[in-house]
């Protein structure tokens, strides 16, 4: 290998005869004058001088080369492999033309590629290219990860990516970036695992319902901790909930707001004037109630009632309290009252006021990882809630120590979600926005991190954007979101290039930490999706299942008149706990007849099904 | 626009026309010729060698290309300095290297004589084909190849150096080496005098343009005269309509259809017809103007290169 043609400070061609290269490997230059530089492959091209390219040139034919390779000649002898490298460190001068260049040991590299402990830090991969670093990597860095390559698994051919934790308190947050079936999922599941296996709080907003750990993958299940106990999911109004007596009118104004859409003025208004301290849930949504049958009946319908000759002393309270009511904010309108009493009837019926986060707040002090799942709306409701009290919590404690009180112990932690541009979306307002732009700018000072991940960069609020010290870019198609990541990332204008071709699980790390961009595998996850069953083969398995069940019922009572379809079909519905009727029963006869699964026989008389 | 006089554009049709009154499309008919062809001579239908074969005719000799390149540098024609490079390339990785530098500054008295930069040309073409002629025998001597393809026609170098070209051949029949020489422009006249005695300009590239099939070849006696010890035929070998000239020795007369079969199988079927493998050799031993002028810059002193070598026009500033 050797360094060919013009060289600039930053960037050399390196030719081969002998060695294809690989891309993003490390070479080192051997020029003394500059002390061996190292840097790392770019791009690589391969011709061959004697098979030319170009329309003002004529092809050879494979005849042509076949006949030469009769005689003894080998054509491929005569390709010429090409990289372009780019240094690491930038050189005072250029590189020397005609310097040779030869591959690594680990050891001369080990400062670009690792930088802390495999069980310190979160193991997340292999580094790509790194393939002629394997015989000389040192001990404690072998056989850590294992990879799905094409469907299988294969052992760890490189040097092993470990993302340090600890960096982030200096660079901190985490942006994960790529398109549907990209690996982002997965590569979130291993960054999840990872914490777990560090013991650090986190929070997960699941909307997929797909963050569970219990499952393992069989073949790996010698290698990393048991999750089970380090994780506990639980679902918003079933498990956890908002304690309503504890939010104040803003949280309410916010929650309100995030179960459909923005709230007007006058409704806003409506929560401020009528909210009070310590209201509990039953005793806001009365007032509401209340305020409003009696905006409806109006105040000489409610008089009425007062003169009525059975009134009881209650129901007499009840109307008086009306009439107050009435006096005191009659001048709201009845409508945005109406709609903030059905916004708070919706969020009631969710069970979002049944729970409180207890159970979360003890997982994360337990130093567990806490999945929250809900459907979309309300966990970003809920997300605002809870990220919020945490924060406080967190930030409370901080605070508490700084001015030399004891303060009451909450740990740091990490809050991780998928979709991150429905919570903190560009451009738009969104409840959770605020808390979680305040997290991306002063939480590091807290001990509060973001794992963000998204499909669309371009939609993510960019003062976060801007805040994600280390972003994961995984496959990418769209133009826009290309052009974004190469705005916010230092991606090269040949990395922006291979975007939409890599391939699933591979992905650009580019992370202050490492001060570059470094391309890596993530490795294979522990554990599994609950989802990973194609619903189109569920669909079959189960038609068929169906279908098996039903023949077994009917082949005792074979062969079948089609005057006897009604006796048949109580029996198959008690049987195969259907609800059909005698049409569907023939409609499904007729089917595996069809299929030639039954003998249909079609008579004057009757229409006769027997086995086949 | 080009600026172009008009002048200029009136005599280039006065050449058109009288191109055309010298070669009359109307007796360019295939046909005729192929009809007048026939009663002369023979034609061959070549067919390739089929897989496997090929290796077998060859019994695993090798297959020699062998090639010359010459190139000087810009300047007059005295005061110039030329760089001849031959090789023999085995297509089992086997390389003869042979190199020649030549000026004129260092011959004669000075005297600038009639003729004498003719006489400068021939001496080139004299100094490469000797080269050639010194790989092609050594490359022959040393590994016994089964073939020997020069580029060029063998006759050339059989006029240009009879004693050396004496050499070759003989140490060709010693080793049952087989010669073939592949030339690109057919440059003789004999055929279209005898067949066309009324159109004195024309030569046997015009008349055989486009005549013979793809795969085809064609042999006249009259190309081959008993003293000169070689045999010729054209041959078209790839689309191309001009045929390529392909001569060898008498002595190998017997095997000559399956030399043409192997130069058939070697040419790429869009390519100009010349046989792949003396282009690769061609690639490689090029003497190219950046090659020259780089050894000149290197290994000349500069005082030198400037007081001799370098014309004013070099320094045209358009």
């Amino acid at each position: 290998m050797q360094v060919v043609g013009i060289t600039t400070q930053q960037e050399v061609y390196v030719a081969s005869r002998e060695r294809k290269f690989r891309i993003n490997e490390i070479l080192v230059v051997e020029d003394p004058a500059l002390n061996f530089p190292r840097g790392e492959v770019v791009e690589t091209m391969s011709y061959n001088r004697l098979i030319p390219m170009g329309t003002d040139k004529s092809l050879v034919d494979s005849q042509v080369i076949q006949a030469l390779q009769q005689i003894g000649y080998d054509i491929g002898s005569d390709e010429i492999n090409l990289a372009k490298v780019r240094l690491y460190e930038e050189a005072p001068h250029p590189i020397g033309t005609g310097c040779s260049v030869r591959l690594p040991d680990f050891e001369e590299v080990r400062d670009l590629l690792v930088t802390t402990a495999p069980d310190e830090g979160m193991l997340l991969g292999e580094i790509r290219g790194t393939e002629s670093l394997a015989e000389s990597l040192s001990e404690d860095l072998r056989d850590q990860v294992v990879l799905m390559e094409q469907g299988d698994l294969r052992r760890q051919q490189g040097v092993p990516f470990v993302f340090d934790v600890k960096a982030m308190q200096q660079y901190p947050h985490v942006g994960i970036f790529g398109g549907s079936g990209s690996g982002k999922s997965f590569g979130l599941r291993v960054m999840l695992e990872e914490l777990m296996k560090l013991r650090i709080p986190t929070l997960v907003f699941d909307p997929h319902f797909e963050m569970d750990f219990s499952e393992r993958v069989p073949e790996l299940a010698d290698r990393g901790p048991s999750f089970a106990e380090r994780f506990i999911s639980v679902q918003i109004g079933q498990h956890v909930g908002i304690s309503f007596s504890d939010l104040t009118t803003r949280d309410i104004t916010e929650l309100l707001g995030a179960s459909g859409g923005h709230l007007t003025d006058s409704m806003a208004n409506v929560v401020q004037t009528l909210h009070r301290r310590k209201d509990s849930f039953t005793s806001f949504s009365d007032r509401l109630n209340n305020l409003i049958q009696a905006m409806e009946e109006g105040k000489e319908g409610l008089k009425r009632q007062l003169n009525k000759p059975d009134l009881t002393p209650t129901d007499a309270a009840r109307v008086n309290d009306m009439l107050r009511l009435l006096d005191e904010y009659g001048s709201l309108p009845l409508s945005s009252v109406k709609g903030i009493h059905w916004r708070l009837n919706r969020l009631e019926k969710a069970g979002l006021f049944h729970h409180d986060i207890r159970a979360i707040e003890r997982g994360m002090e337990q130093g567990k990882l806490v999945v929250v799942q809900g459907s979309t709306w309300i966990l970003q409701v809920f997300a605002t809630y809870v990220i919020g009290a945490l924060y406080r919590k967190r930030r409370e404690y901080k605070d508490a120590r700084m001015n030399g009180e004891e303060g009451r112990f909450f740990p740091p932690f990490v809050i991780v979600t998928d979709e991150a541009h429905n919570f903190a979306p560009k451009a738009v307002d969104s409840p959770a926005k605020s808390i979680l732009k305040e997290i991306a700018q002063e939480g590091r000072k807290y001990g509060v991190f973001l794992f963000l991940a998204t499909q669309r960069p371009t939609l993510l609020d960019e003062t976060i954007t801007a805040q994600l010290n280390t972003k994961f870019v995984f496959r990418t198609v769209r133009g826009t979101d290309i052009a974004t990541l190469r705005e916010e990332t230092d991606l090269t204008a040949e990395e922006g290039k291979r975007l939409p071709y890599l391939r699933s699980g591979d992905t650009f790390v580019s992370s202050a930490v490492f001060g570059r961009t470094i391309f890596i595998r993530i490795r294979c996850a522990y554990t599994r999706s609950p989802h990973l069953a194609n619903p189109f083969d569920e669909l079959k398995q189960m038609a068929g299942e169906r279908d098996e069940k039903m023949l077994k019922t009917i082949s005792g009572l074979l062969p079948l008149f089609d005057t006897d379809l009604v006796q048949t079909v109580a029996h198959v519905n008690r049987e195969c706990g259907c609800q059909w009727d005698v049409t569907r029963l023939k409609q499904e006869l007729d089917r595996l007849a069809g299929e030639g699964r039954l003998k249909k026989v079609e008579t004057p008389f009757a229409t006769r099904y027997d086995k086949c | 626009m080009l600026p172009v006089s008009e002048e200029l554009k009136e005599k280039l049709k006065k050449v058109n026309t009288s191109l055309k009154a010298a070669y009359p499309a109307s007796a360019f008919n295939e046909q005729r010729i192929r009809e007048k062809l026939e009663q002369v001579g023979t034609f061959y239908q070549i067919e390739k060698w089929e897989e496997g074969k090929l290796k077998e005719w060859l019994k695993g000799q090798t297959l020699v290309g062998v090639d010359g390149s010459v190139n000087s540098i810009r300047g007059t024609q005295m005061r110039t300095l030329s760089v001849f490079q031959a090789l023999a390339k085995g297509t089992q990785g086997e390389e003869k290297w042979a190199a020649e530098v030549y000026t004129p500054l260092l011959e004669g008295d000075g005297e600038p004589e009639e003729g004498q930069e003719a006489r400068e040309a021939r001496k080139r073409g004299a100094i490469l084909s000797h080269l050639e002629m010194e790989v092609a025998e050594q490359a022959i001597a040393e590994w016994a190849p089964g073939v020997v393809m020069l580029d060029g026609s063998l006759l050339h170098f059989h006029i240009e150096n009879p004693n050396k070209w004496k050499g070759v051949a003989q140490t060709a029949e010693r080793n049952e080496s087989l010669l073939i020489g592949v030339s690109e422009e057919i440059g003789t006249r004999g055929l279209a005098r005898e067949l066309f005695p009324e159109y004195p300009v024309w030569s046997d590239r015009d008349l055989l343009y486009g005549v013979l099939r793809v795969g085809e070849a064609f042999e006249w006696q009259g190309w081959s005269p008993s003293g000169s010890g070689m045999w010729k035929m054209v041959f078209r070998p790839s689309n191309h309509p001009q045929p390529i000239g392909v001569d060898g020795l008498a002595s190998q007369y017997e095997v000559r259809l399956d030399l043409l079969r192997l130069v058939y199988s070697l040419t790429p079927e869009q390519g100009r017809g010349i046989p792949f493998w003396l282009d690769i050799v061609d690639n490689q031993v090029r003497v190219t103007d950046g090659l020259v002028q780089m050894m000149v810059d290197q290994y000349i002193d500069p005082e030198l290169r400037h007081r001799l070598l370098i014309p004013k026009r070099s320094e045209r500033v358009i």
